[in-house]
């Protein structure tokens, strides 16, 4: 077991450095530069916090869909090859609800700002 | 891609030069209106309509997501000016390559991201372009797998 600070705490530390220190002081290309590197931090920070929790979630679904065990990574493949094959499609029941959880799970990490992803939050699932 | 192949509308009737990448960021605009359209190396011959969806594709909203023309203009207004200029829009091939547009831009973030991996000593933007690819995942679960209002 490591000691802390945990890695979010670490990671939230050097991007609130770069973004309240660093930012000032930079213009141009470089500064451009720095805002998609703190936007890197924060997107690491996310995924350090939620990753885990979807992911598990997102195996769950795959097994009730697909009456497998595996890894997140082979039921994603085994789904893409049924889907691709045609033996799923968004008429399966749950298949849609799946396809949308996931992508939302992914822009919870990814892009927490996109516009269709705030009007999607907004609904009820 | 099933989607797309599912719906391939077949080849145009009519064959034209298409641009490939007509969108706000490849447009000159001065007060008198557009002064010069940039970026033809993707041009080829094709379906007219393909350059129309491109234009759709929620990516050149750039947060407008209610005006689905680059995030200035509805469909309504695109067709309209297109065939006041004497051309007829067909909207169901204009919509199959909407889908084909956003699903092409995610499959380039997915580019981006492996040329990252190839070289990522001077590519911090490619690898964070790398995780854009789902926002055309959602996007295209817009498109065809729409949740109710």
């Amino acid at each position: 077991m490591q000691d802390e600070p945990t890695p979010i705490e670490l990671i939230n530390a050097v991007a609130a450095f770069l973004r309240n220190d660093i930012t000032p002081l930079i213009s141009g290309n470089n500064a451009f530069k720095l805002r998609v590197a703190i936007n890197a931090l924060d997107l690491v920070t996310r995924q350090l916090a939620l990753e885990q929790g979807s992911d598990a979630r997102e195996v769950e679904r795959l097994h009730a869909l697909l009456g497998m065990e595996g890894s997140v990574t082979d039921l994603n493949r085994a789904l893409a090859d049924r889907i691709a094959k045609g033996e799923v499609d968004l008429a399966t029941p749950g298949l849609a609800d799946h396809l949308w959880q996931t992508t939302m799970d992914k822009l919870a990490v990814d892009q927490p700002n996109y516009a269709s992803y705030k009007r999607e939050l907004q609904r009820k699932p | 891609m099933r989607w797309l192949r599912d719906h391939d509308p077949g080849p145009s009737a009519e064959v034209t030069l298409v641009h490939g990448d007509f969108r706000n960021g490849n447009l000159i605009i001065g007060p008198d209106g557009v002064r010069a359209v940039l970026d033809w190396e993707l041009a080829h011959l094709g379906d007219p309509m393909e350059d129309l969806g491109w234009l759709c594709v929620n990516s050149w909203r750039f947060g407008e997501i209610d005006k689905p023309v680059g995030g200035f203009g509805s469909r309504e207004e695109l067709f309209a000016g297109y065939e006041a200029a004497g051309r007829s829009v067909d909207p169901a091939r204009v919509r199959f390559w909407e889908v084909m547009g956003t699903l092409r831009w995610g499959i380039m973030c997915g580019g981006m991201m492996q040329r990252f991996r190839l070289s990522p000593g001077h590519s911090m933007e490619r690898a964070m372009i790398g995780r854009r690819a789902s926002e055309t995942e959602i996007d295209l679960l817009r498109l065809l797998a729409p949740r109710g209002s």
